[in-house]
């Protein structure tokens, strides 16, 4: 690959030579045209040329989140520009999505496994959403979990033989129907009598034997939650 | 059925007085006549005349009725009293001559008298009354002798039933009988009774009038009785008349009455005496006196009579007494006590009042003598035996009063036709009177408004008002501090948080040193180069760990643990609040109740107990079981949480009991079982921090005990504290009043046992004055006898009589019989006839009365009533106003709205309004007391959860910056090694586990740390800017307002300003510009300039500045908590100094 131009924003200076001898040993196309410790700094170094990527920390000093804002700058300027943001906040994970929605092309973890030749040459490939290993584990651990929750919804169904009318019945409970206004609802043709039936039977079939004494809609619905059979960000009453 | 028993009674009578007539009776009758008239001059002589009439009168049943009567009386005056009920019975048995009968049953009165058998007295004496009604009806009928019986039973019944009264102590009911008799008596007709008469007159309690009359009308009787007696040889009452005698003229002040007023008697009698009079050391009068008591007992003594001799013997001894001859008073005393124990022993019938006097008599003379134990030992038989004798007398005097009673109830039926005269008259001229009455009382209503009760209840409206404005002030400055230490706390968790920024900013330097580490290779040309570059991150790791150690440093002392004293009891209650949670599991929780009190952190002990009962809950299977134990020393108090669970394996257990750090992880028995150790590791730091704060914790311990899968015990020990001895005390004064009389008997009591009688005399005196409040009455009884004994044993008679008469009054006070009540339903059965009538009367003029009511008072009446009612409740609730200070508003409405004037009418709901507004005032300071009070609750929980959560955090850094601040200086050494002895594999592998455990151990603190910041949310609201700056704002800062409002957390901002002052210590000046969507603010400090490096790194932890470490903070806090990242935290350089500028969030005007 050609050789590009790389400017570095980094107020910890120990870290900021750190950062430099990757690019210097394992990325030898970089060519650092400048470094920055603060925000004005980098606005002044930027008058003397735009590079093609900049390593830009989240935080500046005392502004530990002007990162996103100068980020958001320079997308508005210079669209091609490539951008790749470090940053030590490992916890805060609305940041990462304030970054990327900014218009960085990739977060950079400070901790666990730092800055490597590839997503440096990933984001000078043109590739958005570039991460490093730690981040990944990361967003896998969210993704898995999501996955997850809704197998066990599919399994649910299957263990707790749900049928459409129990996951209706149950959902328009939960939403706070009374079994009367369930019973008038187009979908389900039931008499009041027979959905207070169905409630005991999903009672015996969702409770062990011990905890059924004393089971309300209430504890039903909720016990439907944990089961993962009633999605609580899903739940919308049928016309 | 009644009538029959009448008819018959009247046959058998007439039969029996027709008998009595006929002439060959009559050998017998001389006999019983012989008999009567012997049995007061020669009893044995008396005896043998009756026992002859007995033998002779066997077809004569009358006769051998009077006969058995004769023998009865003798077997009577000679104590024989079986015997002569047994007589008596036989009587019963077969006669039918109702004077027979009557004068057995006067005897039976007087046998019952004597040995005290009060219910077999009102008996018999009932079945005589009866008996009497017939045989007065035919009372024309009787001959002569009959005639004579007759008037002898009924001066006996008369006399006994006086001598009855008299002891019972009822005098005037005795004076009335003794009248009675009076009827019945002629000198001529039966010379017996009458001495009997006069004698009864003569010894005392039945004359009325002053002292000196009453001394002289009985010694007129008394002397009368002597010289008749004596004339005439009735032995027995000569003696009586002589033993009375002696008594008066022992009392020297009747004495020398006597001696003046009646001179030629008192010679006669002393001169009569003159041979008697054996003891010379005494005085003459007193000589005299026990004269007349010798004279009395030998002719006692010669009578036979053992009781009467027993009583002169008294007497004698009495004048010994008096004259202060106790030895010869003993030797009296003792004799008579001889003559009545040796009846008792041959007697099932005692005489106890008798007994009892002698034993008194002995007691004092003992107590003379100044022999103490026996004193006691006959002074308890004297109470002893009063006790006995007690019941049986109350119970017959209150039937004679119910007796009394049905004697006026026709005196009251009388009365009740009167009435029903004077009630329709009354009732024409108590309508008339109603209605202007009723005008006037409602006058009297409406004055209430004006009436003192009115004013006090209005004052107190007043003062009550007054008070609950005062509370409210003192609620609001209690919330108000409460409010500033929550804020230091805030404050405080704001620089715990970025304490552990600091902390985290070692980690990315650590994965750079790994980074490099892992790089390094004997081929790397740039070897020298990284091995610089990890001392270099070594440098940094350790001047962020300087900042750290400096910091934690400084703030050492500036806060301490909050220990005071303070029940267990109030955290254990918090804790057993979790029932339902751990119900929810099937678990149980068992906290007990107690008394116990411990010296340390209250918040922080709760912390630890809930930790470890949370940590019982999170690892006990469902059906087990979690308690909470303590186990008091008396030093500490050991408190512990057991578990049915799962337990720890040894290895865990050595973890935590041993080692500083470790993985809490890795600490459990199964995946989810992992993570135990946290908690236990903080509760370990907490009790470190007792140790280490003074040698009074150092009994503070913490301990695990555990195995696996059957459960475990953690405990900790806390210094306990002995209960505040002013609650003690408190306790004691709540219950002084009775309990310091108890007290004071106590002493008294001991006083007496230990010898101390003045001091005990005292004692009971004082316990006696503080007796005002109804104290009961066993102990004044036994506070009186105590009183006795002393002055006994003090020689004091006088106290001794009085104290004596109180002890045995009250004595005869206490208790009632249970058998009382049946009694008088039986007496009440016999006049219920009468009743009858008298009821027929009553609901006549009761139907009547109702008619006129109903017709024409009742509804005057109602509304007079019911205002009535009105007013006495309204007066009742101003007097008692605050404590129903719901009520008077409901009385003033029903008064107001009752009234039928309407000038009265309104003076009434003026007042109504004062209360209501008043109230109305009060119930809204109530409301904003009690929201005071639930907002200061909150806050001070706020305050308990973060100061909570900073103490642990204070732990956690501690722990943190000991364990692993010599990291840094060794990695740095080895790589100093490597590059001076060149690169080597092994101690690359080496610096490699180092930096790699390092930061293992190092990511486990900071998690452990991180656990304990609070995640709940900043309160965001909107704030003027100008007054965040002017509460903080001091003389050194310029300032001009704004008006320009911001978005933030007022306790953050406020921090963030206080710490910009503090680094501007010679002054600051600050501006604000409102910008697009910000509000920039720019602080000028003048006279300080930084270089351009010290101005980059002003806020980063290698500058070491605290103060511009917490303003970064706080601005990346805010920055999350308003969702709009960018917010600025910026240094730069001016011409006189340096500039901090930041920018925050801006907002309108808030609305409210």
């Amino acid at each position: 690959m050609d050789k590009f131009k790389v400017i570095i924003v980094e107020d910890d200076k120990l870290e900021l030579k750190g950062t430099e001898q990757i690019l210097q040993t394992e990325v030898p196309e970089a060519e650092i045209i400048g470094t920055a410790s603060g925000e004005n700094e980098f606005w002044r170094l930027l008058r003397d040329g735009v590079p093609d990527l900049i390593l830009l920390d989240l935080g500046l000093g005392g502004s530990t989140t002007v990162g996103v804002d100068i980020c958001r700058q320079l997308r508005s300027r210079y669209a091609d520009l490539k951008i790749l943001v470090f940053t030590g906040e490992i916890l805060n994970e609305r940041l990462w999505i304030d970054v990327l929605g900014a218009g960085a092309d990739g977060i950079i973890l400070k901790t666990g496994n730092l800055l490597q030749r590839d997503d440096v040459m990933q984001v000078m490939h043109g590739r958005h959403l570039v991460f490093n290993e730690p981040f990944l584990e990361k967003v896998m651990a969210r993704f898995r979990k999501v996955v997850c929750r809704e197998q066990a919804s599919v399994d649910a169904f299957v263990e707790y033989e749900i049928d459409e009318y129990d996951e209706r019945f149950l959902r328009h409970l939960a939403l706070g129907y009374t079994k009367d206004m369930i019973a008038g609802l187009r979908q389900m043709p039931f008499s009041t009598k027979s959905l207070e039936k169905r409630q005991a039977d999903l009672v015996n079939r969702l409770f062990p034997e011990r905890e059924r004494s004393g089971v309300n809609a209430v504890r039903l619905v909720v016990r439907a939650i944990q089961l993962h059979i009633l999605d609580p960000e899903n739940l919308v009453a049928d016309e | 059925m009644r009538a029959q028993v009448i008819l018959l009674g009247i046959i058998a009578l007439f039969i029996a007085c027709s008998s009595a007539d006929v002439d060959k009776a009559q050998p017998e009758l001389d006999n019983n006549d012989l008999a009567y008239r012997l049995r007061y001059s020669d009893i044995s002589a008396s005896l043998q005349a009756a026992k002859n009439a007995y033998s002779s009168s066997e077809k004569n049943p009358d006769g051998r009725a009077e006969a058995l009567n004769n023998m009865a009386y003798v077997a009577y005056q000679q104590m024989r009293y079986d015997q002569s009920l047994h007589l008596l019975q036989k009587i019963y048995g077969f006669s039918r001559n109702q004077l027979e009968l009557l004068c057995a049953d006067v005897l039976t009165m007087k046998v019952m008298q004597r040995i005290g058998h009060g219910k077999s007295f009102f008996d018999a004496r009932l079945r005589a009354e009866k008996r009497l009604s017939r045989l007065l009806s035919e009372e024309n009928n009787l001959t002569a002798r009959q005639r004579h019986r007759l008037d002898y039973a009924l001066t006996e019944y008369h006399i006994v039933a006086s001598t009855y009264y008299y002891y019972l102590g009822q005098d005037s009911a005795a004076r009335r009988e003794i009248a009675d008799a009076s009827r019945y008596i002629s000198l001529n007709a039966d010379t017996t009774q009458w001495l009997y008469y006069q004698y009864m007159l003569g010894s005392g309690g039945l004359v009325e009038g002053t002292p000196e009359e009453v001394t002289l009308t009985e010694f007129n009787h008394l002397f009368r009785v002597y010289t008749m007696a004596k004339a005439n040889g009735f032995t027995y009452f000569e003696a009586n008349a002589l033993q009375s005698l002696s008594a008066m003229i022992a009392d020297s002040l009747r004495a020398e009455q006597l001696k003046q007023q009646r001179t030629e008697a008192y010679i006669y009698l002393y001169s009569e005496h003159l041979r008697w009079q054996k003891d010379s050391t005494l005085s003459p009068r007193l000589q005299f006196a026990a004269a007349l008591s010798h004279h009395s007992v030998s002719l006692f003594q010669q009578y036979c009579d053992l009781f009467q001799t027993a009583c002169a013997l008294r007497t004698l001894g009495e004048v010994y007494f008096s004259s202060g001859h106790y030895d010869e008073a003993l030797r009296c005393f003792n004799k008579a006590l001889h003559l009545a124990s040796g009846h008792n022993r041959r007697s099932p019938y005692s005489v106890k009042p008798w007994l009892a006097g002698i034993h008194e008599n002995l007691s004092l003379t003992y107590s003379a003598l100044g022999n103490k134990p026996l004193a006691d030992n006959h002074r308890n038989t004297y109470l002893d035996l009063l006790d006995d004798s007690r019941q049986n007398l109350e119970l017959g005097g209150r039937k004679a009063l119910l007796k009394q009673e049905a004697h006026s109830e026709h005196i009251r039926f009388v009365l009740l036709l009167v009435l029903v005269v004077i009630v329709a008259i009354l009732a024409y001229f108590y309508y008339r009177q109603l209605t202007t009455r009723s005008r006037s009382f409602e006058k009297q209503v409406c004055e209430i408004a004006s009436s003192e009760a009115s004013k006090t209840a209005q004052q107190r409206l007043g003062n009550l008002l007054e008070k609950i404005v005062e509370q409210m002030e003192t609620g609001n400055e209690e919330c108000e501090v409460t409010l500033q230490n929550l804020q230091r706390q805030q404050e405080y968790h704001v620089l715990q948080r970025t304490k552990l920024s600091v902390v985290y900013a070692i980690i990315p330097y650590l994965d750079r040193v790994i980074a490099e580490v892992k790089r390094l290779d004997n081929t790397d040309e740039n070897l020298v180069g990284r091995l610089l570059y990890i001392q270099e991150l070594c440098l940094g790791m350790m001047n962020v760990n300087d900042c750290l150690t400096s910091w934690i440093q400084m703030q050492q002392g500036s806060l301490s643990l909050h220990v005071k004293r303070f029940p267990l009891n109030d955290v254990l209650r918090v804790i057993s609040m979790q029932q339902y949670a751990f119900s929810q599991q099937k678990l149980t929780l068992e906290v007990p109740e107690t008394e116990l009190t411990v010296r340390a952190d209250k918040a922080l002990t709760l912390f630890m107990v809930n930790t470890l009962v949370d940590n019982a809950r999170k690892f006990t299977p469902s059906g087990g079981q979690v308690s909470v134990q303590l186990d008091p020393t008396d030093d500490y108090v050991e408190i512990s949480v057991c578990d049915t669970g799962i337990g720890l394996s040894s290895k865990d257990v050595q973890a935590l009991c041993d080692s500083k750090v470790y993985d809490p992880n890795s600490i459990g028995v199964t995946d989810v079982g992992k993570g135990f150790g946290f908690g236990i590791m903080n509760c370990k730091g907490i009790i470190g921090s007792y140790r280490k704060l003074s040698s009074l914790f150092s009994v503070c311990d913490f301990g695990v005990e555990s195995e696996q899968g059957r459960g475990s015990r953690f405990w900790f020990r806390l210094p306990r504290v002995l209960p505040l001895l002013f609650l003690l005390l408190s306790h004691l004064a709540s219950q002084a009043m009775p309990q310091r009389c108890y007290e004071l008997y106590d002493s008294a009591f001991a006083a007496n046992v230990e010898g101390r009688y003045a001091d005990a005399y005292l004692l009971c005196e004082k316990a006696l004055q503080q007796t005002e409040a109804p104290v009961d009455t066993p102990l004044l009884v036994s506070l009186y006898n105590e009183q006795a004994i002393a002055a006994q044993t003090l020689g004091d008679w006088e106290a001794y009589r009085w104290s004596n008469a109180e002890c045995v009054r009250l004595h005869r006070l206490y208790s009632t019989d249970g058998t009382l009540a049946s009694d008088c339903e039986r007496l009440e059965k016999m006049n219920s006839n009468s009743q009858v009538l008298y009821v027929l009367m009553v609901l006549l003029l009761i139907t009547s009365l109702a008619l006129f009511y109903r017709v024409v008072l009742r509804h005057r009446l109602r509304h007079h009533a019911s205002l009535d009612v009105l007013y006495q409740k309204l007066v009742s609730a101003l007097q008692t106003f605050p404590e129903n200070a719901n009520l008077i508003e409901d009385e003033l409405r029903e008064v107001a709205h009752s009234l039928e004037q309407p000038q009265q009418k309104k003076s009434v709901q003026e007042l109504l309004q004062i209360f209501t507004e008043g109230l109305e005032r009060f119930k809204e300071a109530e409301t904003v007391i009690r929201e005071t009070e639930e907002k200061e609750q909150r806050w001070r929980f706020e305050h308990d959860r973060l100061y909570v959560m900073n103490q642990i955090l204070d732990n956690s850094l501690s722990t943190i910056k000991h364990e692993t601040m010599y990291f840094p200086s060794r990695i740095k050494q080895m790589a100093d090694d490597m590059q001076q002895k060149g690169f080597d594999v092994d101690t690359q592998r080496n610096l490699l586990d180092l930096v790699t455990y390092y930061r293992h151990i190092y990511m486990l603190l900071y998690e452990q740390a991180q656990r304990q910041t609070d995640q709940s949310p900043l309160r965001i609201q909107d704030i003027a800017l100008d007054d965040v700056i002017t509460e903080v704002r001091k003389n050194s800062v310029a300032y001009n307002d704004t008006g320009l409002y911001i978005k933030g957390d007022k306790t953050l901002l406020r921090f963030f300003f206080e710490q910009l002052m503090s680094i501007a210590p010679s002054g600051v000046s600050i501006e604000a510009e409102h910008r697009a969507e910000m509000v920039y603010v720019i602080c000028n400090i003048e006279g300080e300039h930084l270089s351009s490096e010290q101005l980059s790194g002003l806020f980063s932890p290698q500058m070491g500045k605290i103060e511009c470490l917490v303003m970064r903070q706080i601005v990346h806090e805010l920055d999350a908590a308003c969702s709009h990242p960018g917010l600025r935290l910026v240094a730069e350089d001016t011409e006189k100094g340096y500039s901090i500028s930041f920018s925050l969030l801006a907002s309108g005007e808030p609305k409210h």
